[in-house]
């Protein structure tokens, strides 16, 4: 790996403790959306654990699909989570600070001056929405830097090893593989025009069938995974709406100008291309219902900006004009970062979504998932070595409680998919088991709670926590009065 | 039927001068055969999920908008993801499916009788003598096992006659023409892309052999490309719903019947040696190596995998299996030549007999353990005889068909229907008009919710019909109604509900006394 030599190595390093120092503060961050699934994977290595099971069939949650959909992802992360989740947080933390001097690189490579390449790696080192989604536990921020890096490659002629690092990250995110068959599109159109290659009959040079061999695994799990998240539907995990990812991707649509303009011109055309077809491709998922997770912008951020960058270059050739047009970009970037969302002329320039500041950012990730994190707290190791999880989102049962009592077993259930209430109260009164009700409006979830009310350990707006030992005996009177209750089929 | 210049299939022998009067009276003859031994047989019940594929023929994606459950909610089973796993098989049985069932099943048997007349095409074309060309036919004509699922409107003997059209095309050389048999095939049922995959591979094969082929970096001639291109394309029907999360077709098994599907996948267990002799030849040694593959590929799926393999996904295996057989006899025959008239003569004429006898035993000899023995060795699982067929099938459901009788669901009529299976209320209950009602009594709802089912009963529906089983609430409406028996048989009851207004507390009190002995 080649570091850029000189001042852009120091700018780089800048760069990074910069992007490092913004994103320690969401270290502390509640878990956000299905992040706890994305950890399980990784520190079970996709093995199911036979000691949790779904209590209506008697099965393990799999997490076999989920972990072969994106095996590199949990493999760099499973060292530190056996050291828990905020071990795996850092880990991305420090990953994701490499995203900006990684744009940097690839603008100063792809042509464009050092203050322009500046400005294009403040907008993932500074955009707030950005900072905060690189820290979540989403391959896409792992795979995100190296397909820069990997572009950075290609560019100075090292295809091999670009080819390398773009097969890397479409193992961690199947988005790296949008990059690896547009590469393997431009190289087959090169060929084809040079006449070095025939699609019909089929001859390709060395490097085309590299390209083309590279995509072959990739696109098994990519198939994977669109079977796994047609299971499991992103928009149901929290994600990102579209309106929400294209803010964030385009500085509140700000940098779609800029590849608008950068279309039109010679040399950043390919790069505004890229951007664009990047964006396009999560607008359509996001339109077939697959919402983008929140880390799903960085990587179409990232390459629309050096889009934007190298366009600001071609435009302006002129550097005292140029200068004055970065120095406006620069402090764009610095007021997105800086300016409360709530402040009216903010709103208004962006009309896509609400941009917080990096302070609103740093609140609103405390916040998260405060519940859950108040119910963690109330797993006790020592007083309990079981659990029973009612209507607890399935991506929360391992990571935090399972995880969080060292649990021998653990049963979760959800109140559509009830069998038999009978053995629900077998499980709640146990001596040894902590029960935790994800509160809703289902009949049965508040006859749970109402049943075993007096035995409350704590509550808070989402959870309830019940010890049941001390209501032994309430289990036929739950069945009695759920068998009486009108419920929704 | 000219000759294949190209492959091995042909080089060992001299070419055959085509004598069209004789092959077509003989296709000809065949098809008559075949079409007379499944005409009769036309009118017996809907099997299985046949009812099911009958409605998607007609309504094709389209959920069942008739059919609700007993909370009025729309059934949600089966979905509309079956339709697009095997589009074409719908689409092309569709136009007669709009016409009536009756239709719908003449034209799947119209279709399943070619099968001999494939198998002799592609047996012609691969050189095949005309008396073990033409004896393969007439066994895959008279068979119980393919006569069955050719009255019966699965997909696989559709499959399997795109398949046959697909290799008498490629071993023409018609590559083009076969790979959209095949591809057809595989989006009629996807079984059929190890048939593409293994002509690929041996294309692929011949490719890298003749110096065609290069791996890197990457040569490939038009018609290997085209193998490789027809591959996704068949298969893109199945990628599109595997993409909507569904997942690998068939249920879970429950046992290991290994011996039995030996049997079945390769026909009979006498043909395996002989397909191991073909794999030494190398005139068939790519078709004993297919029939292999696709057998081996079953068993390895049940085996392994611990998925049932239904008796209708043998039609393909042991068809093929028959085929490689035929030309394995053929090769032997050619290969005794030297060894003197009286070797070649008894190759030639006694090999074949001797398989023809044993077709003709399974098919006429009746099911006993002597039979099982002799013709099943592996398993000594008796098949039926034609006869028998016969006889099973025409009484196979008439409890059933006479139950949706007196049911009498038709337009403007609502019935319920209660644990029946539901492609059986698909078809002929859904497809008579009408609105249906539908609803199983496992897992046993709750007291509070059978008001839902004692108004559908008493009130809402006309008739009721019930699959009788122990559950609690099956024995319960039983119990209950039981009074305006309109029709009982040991497996089927119809129930008159209006007549019987007013037992809503008895049936709640009728279920509770049979939960608490124990019935779930």
């Amino acid at each position: 790996m080649r570091w850029p030599r000189g001042s852009d190595a120091a700018v780089a390093i800048a760069l990074f403790l910069l992007s490092l120092a913004v994103r320690l503060p969401f270290l502390g961050a509640g878990h956000h959306g299905y992040e706890g699934a994305e950890f399980s994977v990784a520190r079970q290595l996709g093995q199911e654990d036979t000691r949790v099971l779904y209590l209506e069939n008697g099965e393990p949650g799999d997490a076999g699909p989920l972990f072969w959909v994106r095996p590199l992802h949990a493999l760099v992360l499973y060292p530190a989570s056996l050291f828990g989740f905020e071990a795996a947080r850092l880990v991305m933390v420090a990953v994701a600070s490499a995203l900006a001097p990684a744009t940097f690189r690839l603008a100063r490579l792809a042509g464009a001056s050092r203050p322009t390449a500046l400005v294009a790696a403040f907008v993932p080192a500074l955009v707030p929405g950005l900072a905060g989604a690189g820290t979540h536990l989403y391959p896409a921020a792992l795979a995100a830097p190296l397909v820069l890096f990997a572009l950075g490659e290609r560019i100075r002629g090292r295809w091999p090893r670009a080819l390398l690092w773009l097969v890397v990250a479409s193992w961690i995110d199947e988005t790296a593989l949008l990059v690896l068959a547009g590469r393997l599109v431009l190289e087959l159109r090169d060929g084809l025009h040079r006449r070095e290659a025939k699609l019909w009959p089929v001859d390709l040079t060395i490097r085309q069938t590299a390209h083309l061999y590279a995509l072959a695994p990739a696109a098994v799990f990519a198939g994977l995974h669109a079977n796994i998240v047609s299971l499991f539907p992103l928009g149901h995990w929290g994600g990102a709406t579209a309106a929400t990812f294209l803010a964030e991707a385009t500085l509140g649509g700000w940098l779609l100008v800029g590849l608008a303009f950068g279309l039109r011109s010679s040399s950043p055309r390919r790069w505004s291309a890229a951007a664009l077809l990047l964006l396009a491709a999560h607008l359509l998922l996001a339109a077939l219902g697959r919402a983008p997770d929140s880390s799903a912008a960085l990587l179409p951020a990232a390459t629309a900006s050096v889009a934007a960058a190298l366009t600001m270059e071609s435009l302006l050739p002129e550097a005292r004009r140029r200068r004055a047009l970065v120095a406006a970009a620069l402090l764009l970037v610095l007021l997105v970062a800086a300016v409360p969302g709530s402040v009216a002329l903010k709103r208004t320039a962006s009309p896509l979504a609400a941009q917080p500041s990096m302070a609103e950012a740093w609140t609103a990730a405390r916040l998260e998932n405060r519940d859950l994190e108040d119910a963690r707290r109330q797993m006790d190791p020592t007083r309990w070595q079981a659990f029973f999880l009612i209507d607890v989102p399935w991506y929360h049962v391992y990571e935090p409680f399972h995880y969080a009592l060292h649990s021998r077993e653990g049963r979760f259930t959800s109140t559509p998919g009830v069998a038999d209430v009978t053995r629900w109260g077998a499980w709640i009164e146990r001596s040894d088991v902590v029960t935790v009700v994800a509160k809703n409006d289902h009949p049965l979830n508040r006859l749970v709670r109402e049943t075993y009310g007096d035995c409350a350990l704590h509550e808070n707006p989402t959870y309830f926590i019940l010890a049941g030992a001390a209501c032994a005996g309430r289990g036929a009177e739950l069945q009695r009065r759920w068998d009486e209750t009108a419920a929704p089929p | 039927m000219r000759e294949n210049p190209k492959g091995a299939a042909t080089t060992a022998r001299a070419v055959r001068r085509f004598r069209p009067t004789r092959d077509h009276l003989a296709l000809a003859a065949v098809y008559a055969l075949a079409l007379a031994v499944r005409l009769p047989l036309r009118g017996v019940a809907a099997y299985f999920d046949e009812g099911a594929f009958h409605y998607f023929a007609i309504h094709y994606w389209h959920a069942p908008a008739n059919v609700t459950n007993v909370y009025g909610y729309p059934a949600d089973y089966p979905n509309y993801l079956w339709f697009w796993e095997r589009p074409l098989f719908y689409f092309l049985m569709s136009p007669a499916a709009h016409v009536s069932f009756a239709a719908y099943r003449l034209l799947s048997i119209l279709l399943a009788a070619a099968l001999p007349v494939a198998a002799i095409l592609v047996l012609r074309a691969w050189n095949v003598r005309r008396p073990i060309a033409w004896t393969t036919g007439a066994v895959i004509a008279l068979s119980p096992q393919f006569l069955r699922w050719g009255v019966l409107v699965y997909m696989d003997p559709v499959m399997t006659l795109a398949v046959g059209l697909g290799l008498w095309s490629w071993t023409r050389r018609r590559t083009y023409v076969a790979l959209a048999f095949l591809a057809a095939a595989v989006m009629i049922k996807m079984t059929a892309v190890l048939v593409l995959v293994h002509l690929f591979a041996w294309a692929t094969l011949d490719g890298l052999r003749e110096g065609r082929v290069r791996v890197w970096p990457l040569r490939l001639p038009a018609n290997v490309v085209a193998h490789a291109l027809a591959v996704p394309l068949g298969l893109a029907p199945y990628l599109y719903v595997y993409s909507f999360g569904y997942g690998f077709p068939g249920s879970t098994a429950h046992g290991n019947y290994a011996p039995k599907l030996v049997e079945m996948l390769f026909f009979s267990a006498y043909v395996i040696p002989i397909l191991l002799v073909g794999l030494a030849w190398p005139r068939t040694r790519r078709w004993s190596l297919l029939a292999g593959l696709l057998a081996g590929s079953f068993l390895y799926i049940h085996l392994v995998g611990h998925r049932n393999v239904e008796d209708w996904y043998a039609v393909l295996p042991a068809y093929m299996s028959l085929l490689a057989t035929a030309l394995v006899f053929d090769e032997a025959a050619n290969r005794a030549r030297p060894l003197g008239k009286t070797v070649w003569t008894w190759t030639t004429r006694a090999t074949p007999a001797a398989f023809a006898i044993l077709a003709l035993l399974l098919i006429l000899l009746p099911a006993s353990a002597a039979k099982a023995d002799w013709t099943r060795p592996v398993s000594h699982l008796a098949e039926p005889s034609l006869a028998e067929l016969f006889r099973s099938e025409r009484a196979r459901d008439q409890g059933y068909e006479q139950g949706v009788r007196a049911l009498g669901p038709g337009p403007g009529r609502t019935v319920f229907v209660v644990d029946v299976y539901f492609s059986k209320v698909l078809h002929p209950v859904a497809t008579s008009g009408g609105t249906i009602r539908y609803a199983g009594t496992w897992p046993p709802p709750r007291t509070a919710d059978l008001g839902a089912w004692s108004s559908l009963v008493e009130a809402t529906a006309r008739r009721t019909l019930l699959e009788k089983n122990d559950h609690a609430l099956n024995l319960a409406l039983r119990d209950t109604y039981g009074g305006c028996t309109v029709y009982d048989e040991p497996a089927y009851q119809v129930i008159e509900g209006p007549r019987c207004a007013g037992r809503d507390a008895a049936l709640r009190e009728n279920y509770r006394e049979r939960l608490a002995q124990g019935h779930e």
